[in-house]
């Protein structure tokens, strides 16, 4: 056999070998299914709005949510019935879980939550679920979504801004400003959030993206680090009148900009 | 009186060859016949290119390798002869007054199959070495070796392109536009064939059947083709009628695996899909036609996946003398398939959200294109491109019955012009009228005109300069405007008979879309709303390569490519799922390309692997761009002997750093791996794939889980 030869077969059974090699290590299938997550039943109550175009189910790693980051989009729920059972697939980790509704011609928002998980009676505070590991549901985590808070994302905005006097708490994590379509408010889904706005500082103001309705009160609640949050986190309401009473804003329109809603906050 | 004079302009140029050539005796011109033939087999060689040097003259060979070039001037020619996989060759011949000349070419198989004439790169055909770009072909052997339905499937392992869910990206060029407007344009033997409206790329509008090869040009090609060929162009040239009758049939069936996990199982039926095509072609004296039918159906693997397309396409050829001709080819495709958005959820990637069960889409498109070529005399040509392109989809969706009616026509008029012994001038003009009727982007008219010119100096027959631009105005009805110059630079070197060095500068340039600009719908919970302002995005494209032959069995090519995107045109979704199109900051995309191929025992073994580096920046943020991967890789092996072939591919593209709508879902990079086998037996050949052997699972796109294995059977007879 001649040398040349000799090369081109040793050439070949490396690359016949190097091609063995590369398809034995292919053991890897690449995604796999995500096996654990939370269960449980959703409770509508009041009538679907005709409009329904969309009712879907959405996780935060935080409350409240800063960004997309910390958005799991989830499935999107059957239209229509009393009651739904559902299966939200997640990894291990801790989430708040609610549902969102979305009418037609029109996006959804943060507003558009008609439906929270809550722990208790502690309608103020979401109630956080934790996935132990990769393959447990946990179950029973059963909501109720009122379409009375089924609010429509819309460009419409209050603003203003609220000025702090005195001393912030140590363990100050964030303040928001909200809007609420009833006072005293019952639960957290009757509020409409600015984000997520700076502690320490003497004043800031605020954007809530609040659609047409009447808000009977605006006011600012503070997260305290390791603390849920209840009516005691609201620290200050906007009042007007003698003797005061809570201002109430009307947003008239989609379009609608309502400005100079401004208050202070005493921290004691 | 503007439009008249047009008019009278273009009748003249017309008539005025005819004249000419009648004014003139035979007494002038001679003819060049011959057979073309393998050295080692002497089995004739269909398809092969002869060119007169420095003319513009030139044939191809039939299925019986004959050859013949008429009223070939009085005078002393070089004869080339090329075809991919055999070495060219030059023969010098005498035409004398009347006479017939005769020349047979025994051409000598190279050890590896490399591509020789482009027809794209400076739309008319020029040496494989001459081309500055990177060029990538991909030959009719290779079409049938995969044996997929779409032409996507088989892009998927071209070095430094890959697809997001049939967007086309060339070297990270489109990322995801959500079909509605593609970074890289699409031609169909030399004509733009993209819709109006969406401005993507129909896969669907040509069967792979009737494809002969497809060449990539990588980087702006905008200097010649304008709008869309801001990353790389596209060129699928069709199969020419044959000179003998011929009928050519095949059929495919195959069957989807069950999913990898059990989970993912959603179905006990077989989930299959199977292909026909028939194909006939025929040739008399001056007249040659081909006509082509098929059916496509599918299950889908995915529940709601389920399509069945018919086409049929149409060719003629016809040769009014040996210096006029027109080509004619008319392509209609019709059907409805499943409309799968996004997966329900990652523990059920195959089934669809409930509400979404049940959408589909109605769809058809057609295509009419006509090519009238005139050569002048040896130095000069011209020709003219016609093109219709109708578009027509409605959407039968649960929460949307969106339809659109586009229409797009095109005409152009190029010359080709040999000045002297170094410079080949190539120019046009181009207007191309748009108009949709649609409920999804309301209606609109858009205008585009467009002229070009470019030079190649040819100096000491090893270097070739091109130098060239294009200007395009392009106007739509509300009255926005764009208007752009785009200049090319090109160099190719061979300092020797076996190294080519490349580099090239051009400006590429895109309109926006009627989609990008007008869309305004709800689907599947996402809302996508206008933005009439929208303006065009150009890039500056560079490059630098080098293509070595290494030894007989070794060729390498390198490539550096680097892209400045300006007004990046970008699907933004917001965090509710409110998408818009949005100009975007600048961006830039530079990396590396390398490809070996190599070929041993006489070419019954050859393997290829392809590596693509890219580094794509939001020049803004300083972020990744989305929907880029960093790494692309492809190989193949092939082994073939007597009647049968065997091989074996593979194909990475790594983890998307940066997704835009569901950026905290699993993504994983991709890993497939395809294996095939054919055989020649008994007139027929069988051919047997399997792809996704190892049953990858990997996403192109968020939420849509790719093809789990599958099996493919195809029996092809030709008589």
């Amino acid at each position: 056999m001649r040398t040349h030869q000799k090369i081109q077969i040793t050439n070949l059974l490396l690359l016949i070998l190097g091609f063995i090699i590369l398809l034995s290590c292919e053991t890897d299938h690449g995604l796999e299914p995500i096996r654990s997550g939370i269960s449980g039943t959703i409770k509508y109550i009041g009538k679907w709005p005709p409009n329904t175009a969309e009712v879907r189910l959405v996780a935060a790693t935080k409350f409240p949510p800063s960004d997309l980051e910390d958005l799991i989009i989830g499935d999107i729920l059957p239209i229509g019935g009393d009651t739904t059972d559902y299966t939200f697939y997640l990894k291990q980790g801790d989430y708040y879980i609610g549902v969102v509704w979305r009418e037609r011609e029109a996006a959804w928002g943060i507003q558009s939550i008609f439906g929270i998980y809550f722990e208790g009676d502690n309608k103020f505070s979401p109630g956080l679920v934790t996935i132990p590991d990769d393959y447990s549901i946990i179950p029973n985590k059963n909501i109720e979504a009122d379409f009375a808070n089924a609010k429509r994302a819309s460009n419409s905005r209050i603003s203003g801004t609220v000025t702090f006097i005195g001393n912030w708490p140590d363990s100050s994590e964030n303040v928001m400003v909200i809007a609420a379509n009833k006072f005293p408010p019952e639960s957290l889904l009757n509020f409409s959030f600015s984000s997520l706005l700076p502690v320490n500082m003497d004043s800031v103001n605020y954007f809530i993206s609040a659609a047409p309705d009447t808000y009977r009160a605006v006011g600012a609640v503070l997260k305290l680090i390791d603390k849920p949050w209840s009516l005691e986190s609201i620290i200050g309401i906007c009042f007007e009148g003698n003797p005061p009473k809570p201002k109430e804003v009307i947003v008239p329109d989609e379009n609608s900009l309502i400005e100079g809603i401004n208050f202070p906050v005493y921290f004691r | 009186m503007m439009s008249k004079r047009i008019l009278v302009f273009i009748i003249s140029l017309i008539i005025f060859p005819v004249k000419m050539i009648l004014g003139q005796t035979n007494n002038n011109y001679g003819s060049l016949v011959g057979k073309i033939s393998d050295v080692t087999t002497g089995d004739p060689l269909p398809g092969a290119n002869i060119i007169l040097m420095q003319t513009l003259m030139g044939a191809s060979s039939d299925l019986e390798g004959n050859f013949s070039v008429n009223r070939i001037p009085i005078g002393n020619y070089q004869v080339k002869a090329t075809m991919m996989g055999y070495k060219s060759k030059v023969i010098p011949v005498a035409i004398n007054p009347g006479e017939k000349a005769n020349i047979d070419f025994k051409l000598e198989e190279t050890v590896i199959e490399s591509p020789t004439l482009i027809v794209t790169a400076s739309k008319k055909a020029q040496s494989y070495q001459d081309v500055p770009n990177s060029v990538s072909i991909i030959s009719l052997k290779e079409i049938e070796r995969r044996n997929k339905t779409y032409l996507n499937e088989v892009l998927e392992y071209t070095p430094g392109v890959y697809m997001m869910e049939g967007d086309v990206n060339i070297r990270g060029s489109s990322g995801f536009s959500l079909g509605a407007g593609s970074r890289v344009l699409l031609l169909v033997d030399g004509i733009p064939m993209m819709p109006g409206d969406s401005g993507d790329i129909k896969w669907d509008i040509i069967p792979l059947s009737q494809i002969e090869r497809v060449e990539i040009v990588k980087g702006a090609g905008s200097a010649l083709y304008g709008s869309h060929a801001l990353g790389g162009i596209i060129n699928i040239i069709t199969k020419e009628p044959t000179s003998k009758p011929s009928t050519q049939i095949q059929y495919s069936v195959g069957i989807y695996d069950t999913p990898y996990y059990s989970e993912w199982k959603w179905t006990d039926r077989l989930l299959n899909f199977n292909q026909f095509d028939i194909t006939h072609s025929q040739s008399w004296d001056k007249l040659s036609l081909l006509i082509s039918g098929g059916r496509k159906e599918s299950t889908g693997y995915r529940q709601n996946g389920s399509y069945s397309y018919y086409n049929l396409l149409g060719k003629m050829n016809y040769k009014f003398n040996p210096q006029s001709s027109l080509s004619l080819q008319a392509n209609w495709t019709g059907g409805d398939y499943g409309e799968i958005f996004l997966w329900r959820n990652q523990h059920h990637v195959y089934l669809m959200p409930i509400p979404s069960v049940g959408d589909w889409v109605k769809s058809q498109r057609f295509s009419l294109n006509g090519v009238y070529r005139q050569l002048i005399n040896s130095k000069f040509t011209y020709k003219i491109r016609t093109s219709y392109f109708y578009n027509d989809f409605q959407h039968y969706h649960h929460d949307n019955n969106d339809y659109s009616k586009a229409n797009k026509l095109g005409v152009e008029l190029q010359a080709d012009y040999i000045l002297d012994n170094i410079n080949t001038i190539t120019m046009g003009i181009e207007g191309i009228y748009d108009r949709t009727n649609s409920i999804i982007w309301s209606s609109h008219d858009a205008y585009t005109w467009a002229g070009y010119i470019q030079d190649e100096l040819k100096f000491l027959q090893s270097v070739t300069l091109t130098i060239g631009g294009r200007f395009d105005y392009h106007t739509v009805d509300t009255g926005v405007e764009d208007s752009q110059l785009n200049p090319k630079l090109g160099l190719s070197f061979k300092p020797t008979t076996s190294t080519t060095i490349r580099t090239s500068i051009g400006r590429g340039f895109r309109a926006p879309t009627m989609a990008e600009m007008f869309t305004e719908t709800f689907t599947s919970g996402f809302r996508v709303i206008r933005n009439p302002n929208l303006r065009a995005e150009n890039a500056w494209s560079y490059e630098v390569g080098m293509n070595q032959v290494v030894s007989d069995k070794l060729i390498l090519d390198l490539a550096l490519f680097h892209n400045d995107y300006k007004n990046f045109i970008q699907p933004k979704p917001d965090v509710y799922q409110t998408i818009q199109f949005l100009n975007v900051p600048d961006a830039r995309i530079r990396g590396l390309e390398f490809t070996l191929k190599g070929s041993f025992w006489k070419r019954h073994l050859s393997f290829n692997l392809n590596y693509t580096y890219m580094d794509p920046i939001d020049l803004d943020t300083g972020e990744t761009l989305a929907y880029r991967p960093r790494h692309l890789f492809t190989s193949g092996l092939t082994f073939s002997y007597s009647i049968a072939e065997a091989g074996i591919d593979y194909r990475y593209v790594s983890r998307l750093e940066k997704v835009e709508v569901y950026p905290n879902d699993d993504r994983a990079s991709q890993k497939v791996w395809d294996g095939r086998i054919a055989a020649h037996l008994m007139g027929f050949k069988f051919s047997f794939n399997i792809n996704n052997m190892f049953q990858y699972n990997y996403i192109q796109i968020e939420r849509n889980i790719a093809p789990q294995r599958n099996y493919v059977f195809t029996i092809n007879r030709e008589f």
